[in-house]
């Protein structure tokens, strides 16, 4: 398997579809999360390791 | 076929959600009372809101979409996770095929009393939609395209559009030509209808409903993100099975930083390929240490190791990379090497990975235990809840192969009791837990409720993993010879030997020959056992085989058996088969157990009835043998729980019922010994004196009795007695395991009804004191006793037991019926 076979396939069934170097997002929470953080100063998330 | 809907127009009562949209009643009617039916759209036609409205406590709602339907083992978790919501238990484990699931469904229908089912998008996963169709309870299946079930009721889209009058009482302000076009333009599909209102009035835009309780935008109004900021979002609310997959796809710099946390999680949930595929697709420069580490993972589990191999030697060749190459032992074929590797990596840096590694490797079977113990001890302190069940697992598998039931027993039990309480969830795993657990119970004599458990995991295996169903299979076989179903045995064992591949052929030959020999098909079992042994007579597992042929030898009685019974008694195999080889050798030799080096005695320390009749039978050739090792030096045994049997000096003696019946009463009389009068009022038989005398006599012939007052004239041992005993030294799980049904349960003499009624409650009442869950579980089992239950329900609560929900099922299922019985009552 090449890795573009993989990229392909992981994208056919991929959790947030690409479309132009974007992601589609119909999950209405992760939304709002997106559309409050616009308007607030940027914070980076907590390290997990 | 077509739903009849003027046959089903019910009078609909109005709810508040339905209130104003004349659509949703209309189909909330025409769905409420089907049993199975398949409504002929998708989202676009509102499928989800009808589903919603319809929603009740009793409802399991499957909303199914690309990622969750891509395999089996996905479209099994959202199974497993929708069914577990609902019962408020994990009962379903995930990282399984959905056919697991819904066998184990099938096998409890009580759980899903009164429950209705509904799936989103069920063409996306047919086979799964097939079988949840077969379950008995309401099934409403949204189904978008071609080549729906057939022989379903099915609401054509026709009928599941928005109709015109309908559409109109949707949109009362539009003016008619725009609501013309509209209704033209989305052919009344609800949804598209209601997006299209949103444009052309101040309505917002519809919200998709979602089981999970979130909403939805539709599709086609998706928004467009920066995958950075999805990425954040998605770690900040622990998403990581997503997050992994935006990173590797968009942001691939990021992957390194949480690989490790998510591929753990990948793991838990039993998604080996898509690990595989987000790690393998990554750019070479992105392929770290930790990222090919998961890689590794992922490929292991999914059999694309030829894909990953490459990366990861190239790699390894180049860097130390400890962690990956501890990974990357289990793989190396040579085994020396392969040991080498392990141990240097656990001495330089031990972790509980290395040390798991080495343990597990260890040629040395005792180290290997030491080591194991160390990996666990370190996992505790530094590893993750995953680490403690996997290195407690392998050390379980291990004393189990040295012959330490005892120990292999309770380390099984505490991975089981981890991985509940931590919410694991990787369903093979914990399959293997249960079946070495299994294991190690019916050879110390706790067979007390395991039946049902592997037959219903058996069942579910056999359609979802075949390959770990053989094992279950062989386990099963095993359960049911020392249970004494000797048909059903076989059947299992033969189907074992059918299916097994040369490698294991040997260690379930065994198991077949047992089943065989217990028959006296001898011919048959030699036969078995010599294929076998042809077929891997030079091959390093071929010590199973040679096992089977000593047996069937043996049993036959040419001493040409010995030698190979020999040679797998002083091996390295597992004890079970050293076990086994010891004592045909013993019934084979003549010699008795003293005979024996220490090393063999011992492994019989912890072995009870159960473990002898699994290794060996039967019980009318290895009495004498089994009691030796047991130490059991009672002239006569008397057994009354489950299938009477009378044993004397080994030898089984055939009674008729009314003997068998005499001798328990006089067996049940601890004191000096019953006269004439006694024995007639015992027996409730009236006459002459002269019958007791005859029937005593008649008796003498087969059992030592003495004179007036009459007593067994040896020494003796009732079964009965025994439980007493393990009772009343807390020893439950024997108590129960012994209890293999009601005293002597074909008497109706009111001494021995009596004592069996003492029996069964004294047992109850000892279980209702116990807190072993297990004692518990297995007694509410076979007894479906309602305070039990209760008990049993409140202790898995607290030790998050997904057998809480069966618990629950039962208490619910018995209240009904104590419910339904009281209404007679009060109607008669």
């Amino acid at each position: 398997m090449t890795k573009q076979e993989a990229r392909e396939r992981l994208m056919k069934s991929a959790h947030f579809p690409l479309l132009q170097g974007k992601v589609l997002v119909r999950d209405n929470v992760l939304i709002q999360l997106l559309e409050q953080r616009a308007s607030r100063p940027q914070t980076l998330p907590a390290p997990l390791r | 076929m077509h739903l009849d809907l003027k046959r089903s127009q019910p009078p609909y009562a109005s709810r508040k959600r339905y209130d104003g949209d004349m659509w949703l009643e209309r189909l909330c009617g025409l769905i409420e009372n089907a049993d199975k039916l398949i409504l002929a759209g998708g989202e676009r036609e509102g499928v989800d809101f009808v589903f919603e409205a319809l929603m009740t406590s009793k409802t399991l709602w499957l909303a199914l979409d690309a990622p969750s339907a891509v395999s089996s083992v996905t479209q099994g978790n959202l199974l497993a996770e929708t069914v577990n919501r609902a019962l408020g238990s994990s009962f379903l484990p995930l990282a399984l095929p959905y056919t697991f699931h819904v066998e184990r469904l099938k096998a409890h229908q009580d759980l899903l009393e009164g429950y209705k089912v509904f799936v989103s998008n069920a063409q996306l996963a047919p086979g799964l939609a097939e079988s949840l169709l077969s379950l008995n309870c309401q099934v409403v299946l949204g189904w978008q395209g071609d080549d729906p079930p057939t022989q379903i009721c099915i609401l054509p889209k026709t009928e599941l559009v928005l109709t015109f009058t309908e559409a109109s009482a949707e949109a009362p302000e539009l003016p008619t030509d725009t609501l013309n076009n509209l209704y033209k333009i989305t052919a009344g599909a609800y949804l598209e209808f209601h997006v299209g209102l949103s444009r052309l009035t101040t309505n917002p835009l519809p919200e998709v409903p979602h089981p999970s309780g979130a909403t939805l935008r539709p599709i086609g109004q998706e928004v467009l993100a920066d995958p950075k900021k999805v990425l954040d979002h998605l770690l900040a609310q622990g998403r990581l099975i997503e997050a992994l997959e935006v990173a590797c796809l968009n942001v691939p710099e990021r992957v390194e930083s949480f690989v490790g946390v998510a591929g753990a999680s990948y793991q838990d949930r039993g998604l080996y390929e898509h690990l595989f595929l987000n790690l393998y697709s990554l750019d070479d420069r992105f392929q770290t240490e930790a990222v090919l580490e998961w890689l590794l993972v992922g490929a292991v589990g999914c059999s694309h190791l030829n894909d990953a191999l490459p990366l990861v030697e190239t790699y390894l060749d180049k860097h130390k990379a400890n962690d990956l190459r501890a990974r990357y032992v289990g793989l190396i074929k040579d085994p020396v090497r392969q040991l080498e590797m392990a141990e240097f990596l656990a001495t330089l840096n031990p972790t509980p990975l290395t040390l798991f590694q080495w343990g597990r490797l260890h040629p040395k079977a005792e180290r290997g235990v030491s080591i194991l113990k160390e990996s666990i001890r370190l996992a505790e302190t530094s590893g993750r809840a995953y680490e403690v069940v996997r290195n407690s697992g392998a050390l379980a598998e291990h004393l189990l192969y040295l012959g330490d039931f005892s120990a292999s027993r309770t380390w099984s039990e505490w991975a089981l009791r981890r991985f509940d309480q931590h919410d694991l969830n990787d369903g093979k795993r914990l399959l293997r837990l249960k079946n070495n657990w299994a294991v190690a119970r019916m050879v110390m004599g706790e067979t007390a409720g395991l039946r049902e458990e592997l037959w219903s995991l058996q069942g579910a295996l056999e359609t979802s993993l075949p390959e770990v169903a053989l094992t279950y299979r062989q386990t099963l076989a095993e359960l049911e010879l020392v249970e004494g179903r000797v048909a059903s045995a076989q059947k299992l064992a033969e189907s074992c030997v059918w299916q097994a591949s040369r490698r294991f052929l040997g260690q379930y030959v065994v198991t077949l020959v047992r089943t065989l020999i217990e028959q006296d098909a001898l011919s048959e079992a030699l036969h078995e056992a010599e294929q076998a042994y042809a077929l891997t007579e030079h091959e390093p597992f071929g010590q199973g085989a040679r096992l089977a042929l000593g047996m069937a030898l043996s049993a036959l009685g040419d001493p040409a058996a010995l030698p190979h019974l020999e040679a797998v008694m002083h091996s390295n195999e597992a004890a079970e088969r050293r076990c086994a080889a010891t004592l045909y050798y013993l019934a084979s030799s003549g010699k008795n157990a003293a005979s024996l080096p220490p090393e063999l005695l011992t492994l019989f320390k912890d072995v009870r009835r159960s473990g002898l009749v699994m290794f060996s039978g039967p019980a009318t050739r290895f009495q004498k043998v089994w009691a030796e090792v047991l130490g059991d030096n009672v002239p006569l045994r008397i057994v009354t729980l489950g299938k009477p049997g009378v044993y004397l000096h080994g030898e089984p003696v055939y009674l008729s019922s009314a003997k068998m019946e005499l001798l328990v009463i006089l067996a049940l009389h601890r004191g000096d010994g019953l006269n004439v009068e006694q024995i007639q009022d015992l027996m409730a038989r009236s006459g002459a004196k002269q019958n007791v005398r005859t029937a005593m006599s008649r008796l003498r012939q087969y059992v030592p009795i003495s004179a007036a007052p009459y007593k067994l004239a040896l020494p003796y041992s009732l079964d009965a007695y025994e439980v007493e005993t393990l009772v009343a030294a807390g020893r439950f799980r024997e108590a129960l395991a012994l209890y293999e049904g009601p005293f002597l349960n074909n008497s109706s003499l009111s001494k021995i009804s009596d004592y069996r009624a003492f029996l069964e409650e004294l047992l109850r009442e000892a279980v209702l004191t116990s807190d072993d869950a297990e004692v518990l579980y297995s007694f509410a089992e076979r007894f479906d006793d309602f305070e039990v239950w209760e008990k049993v329900s409140d202790l898995f609560e607290g030790l998050n037991d997904p057998r809480v929900a069966v618990a629950r099922a039962r208490i619910a299922r018995l209240a009904a019926e104590f419910g339904d019985s009281m209404n007679d009552f009060q109607i008669v």
